[in-house]
Parts: C-alpha cells; sequence; structure tokens
C-alpha cells in the first residue's frame, strides 16, 4: 500500500476532484425527468471520460495507472449515483459536488484496500 | 506493422518524458531499482524509450539497448552518455532481432510488452537470444482480473491502443505461452503494475 504522504494526498486528489466535478457536471447536463437508469448509463459514461481527463492531467505529477484508474472509478460512480439521484432520489443530488467527492472517497479506499490485498508475489 | 508501430512511438516521443517521466518513474523507482539491481552478464534492454529507465541501472553494467523509434532513441542519447558503464543502443524490432541465438544471459523489459504487436512472437524472439537458464525480468503493466479495473481496462483498451500502449494484456500468460520457465510474479499496484521473471528453458 501506498505510504508516502505526496502520492497519497494525490490519490485522494484525483479521486475527490473526479467525483466532485462529475457530480456537478451530471448534475448539470441531466433533465431531471429522464428515466433513471438511461440517466444513470449516461452519467457513468460522462463520469469516465470525466474521470480519466482528471487522470491525464495529475498522472504526471502523481503516478500513471495509479491515478487513472481510481479517477476514472470515481467518475464512472459518482456519474452513476448523481444520474440515478436526479430521478429517482433527487435530495441525493442536491448537493450533488458533495455526493460525488464522497464517491471518490469510497474509490480511494477500495482501490486501497485492494491494493493490500493483491501487493506482494503471488505465484512461482 | 513495424512502420505503425515505429510512427506511433516517433510521434510519441516529444511528450513522452512529460506524460511518464515524473509521477510514475517517482512512484515506481525503487520497485525498477530493485529489479534492475540484479543485471549480472551480458544484458539486452529491450525498448529503451527516451531512457527514462537508464538513470536506475547499477554502474558498471555491459547493456545493449534496442529500440523500434529512432526518435526515442535520439531523446535518449543524453541519459545513455551519462550511464556509469557500457551501453550501445541500435533502432531495431523485437520481432527481427539479428542477434544470434544465446547471446545475452539476461534480457530486461520496462512497459515495453503492452506495446510490442505480437506479444508472444517477441518473447520468443527474446527466448531465442537468452542464453538457456538465461534470465527475462520484466516490469509491466497489465490487465486486471479485478473488478472494476478489469472491465474499464477492457472497455478503454480500443482507444488506448490507438494512443500508446494497450491496457489489457495478459503479459503473465504470453510469458508462459512463449515457454519460460519459473514463471515468479510481484504485484506493485493492484494486479496492474507489476515484476515478472521468469528463466528461458534449457535446450
Amino acid at each position: 500500500m501506498e505510504r508516502r504522504p505526496y502520492f497519497v494526498f494525490g490519490d485522494i486528489f484525483a479521486c475527490v476532484l473526479a467525483g466532485g466535478a462529475t457530480g456537478w457536471l451530471v448534475y448539470a447536463l441531466i433533465p431531471g425527468d429522464w428515466f433513471g437508469l438511461i440517466a444513470m448509463f449516461v452519467g457513468m459514461s460522462i463520469g469516465m471520460v470525466i474521470g480519466m481527463l482528471v487522470g491525464l492531467i495529475l498522472a504526471p505529477f502523481f503516478g500513471d495507472l495509479e491515478v487513472m484508474l481510481p479517477a476514472s472509478y470515481s467518475g464512472m460512480l459518482a456519474g452513476m449515483i448523481i444520474g440515478m439521484g436526479i430521478s429517482m432520489a433527487p435530495a441525493v443530488a442536491g448537493s450533488p459536488v458533495g455526493v460525488g467527492a464522497l464517491a471518490g472517497l469510497f474509490c480511494f479506499a477500495y482501490t486501497y484496500i485492494l491494493q493490500a490485498r493483491l501487493r506482494g508475489v503471488v505465484r512461482s | 506493422m513495424t512502420d505503425r508501430t515505429q510512427q506511433k512511438w516517433d510521434n510519441a516521443s516529444g511528450t513522452f518524458d512529460l506524460l511518464a517521466g515524473y509521477g510514475a518513474e517517482k512512484r515506481w523507482r525503487s520497485f525498477k531499482e530493485d529489479l534492475f539491481s540484479r543485471m549480472d552478464g551480458k544484458i539486452l534492454f529491450l525498448a529503451v524509450g527516451t531512457g527514462l529507465d537508464i538513470p536506475c541501472f547499477p554502474a558498471g553494467q555491459d547493456i545493449t539497448g534496442i529500440d523500434i523509434s529512432p526518435k526515442m532513441l535520439e531523446k535518449a542519447q543524453p541519459r545513455i552518455a551519462a550511464y556509469d558503464g557500457n551501453m550501445t543502443v541500435r533502432q531495431m524490432d523485437v520481432h527481427k532481432m539479428d542477434f544470434a541465438d544465446d547471446t545475452f544471459d539476461q534480457v530486461y523489459t520496462s512497459c515495453t510488452f503492452c506495446s510490442v504487436p505480437d506479444p508472444v512472437a517477441g518473447l520468443t524472439a527474446l527466448r531465442r537470444v537468452l542464453k538457456p537458464g538465461g534470465d527475462l525480468k520484466m516490469f509491466e503493466h497489465t490487465g486486471s482480473k479485478h473488478f472494476p479495473f478489469r472491465q474499464m481496462l477492457n472497455l478503454v483498451n480500443p482507444v488506448m491502443r490507438h494512443l500508446g500502449p494497450e491496457v489489457n494484456r495478459d503479459t503473465v500468460a504470453n510469458v508462459r505461452a512463449a515457454g519460460y520457465d519459473d514463471v515468479k510474479v510481484n504485484n506493485i499496484f493492484l494486479d496492474v503494475v507489476k515484476t515478472i521473471e521468469a528463466t528461458a528453458p534449457a535446450k
């Protein structure tokens, strides 16, 4: 698991930024009267693009796949939640940036937990 | 295939250090230094690129580097010149290497087999130039077996392969398919960034 503060900060920042930016953009773009499932998939697609862009922009500073993968995951999850929330649970989508950022934090934690489980020699 | 691959990496040479030169190298440096610290004997380093890995090499080694892109090798020249050891480079496609059989004691790669057009053929070609019992040591990124990263890497791969590397290859399986023995994998980031060590079988 990454323990160097500079990279841990970069990982958190990338995930929160990707999630928050996606939440804001999805909330701004998707109308409230869309069918929930469609809004969810459109939100997820927007989130993936935003997450990849955030990953590409931050990769030169904080790492390569270590930044791009969690950031893309954060964007996708935030887009799904906000997209679905707009039509199915407007209260959740009421603070899209905050909900998106929380989704980003979840993705950061998920990645670190999975990383702790996978790291090391796996077969020989 | 060679021309297209060469063109792709010639085009990437201008921005390669910007995208890969700080964050990734700083993050990966200790793992690369650990892998490269095992350099011994006559060494082939595949895909020198702009030479980002050269500062991680231990001093005093006898290294032959190859790369398909002449523009990448141009960019690598200052790092090659600064290396404290014997390092020569040639522009060469791994699929068409003109080295004699059993030339090298070790072959090293670094983020290479995401880009070699036919990875199993490339690894088989490396096995030809490795002495029996010689070491293959790789620092690579591959696809993942874990949700959601497996799905994400599969989804973006058709786009990524046109811009640079493929991101969903099973390089460990390719090493086995190319006939290497004693394959050992060490995961560095998830099951995506890893070192792979294997041995060329006796002939």
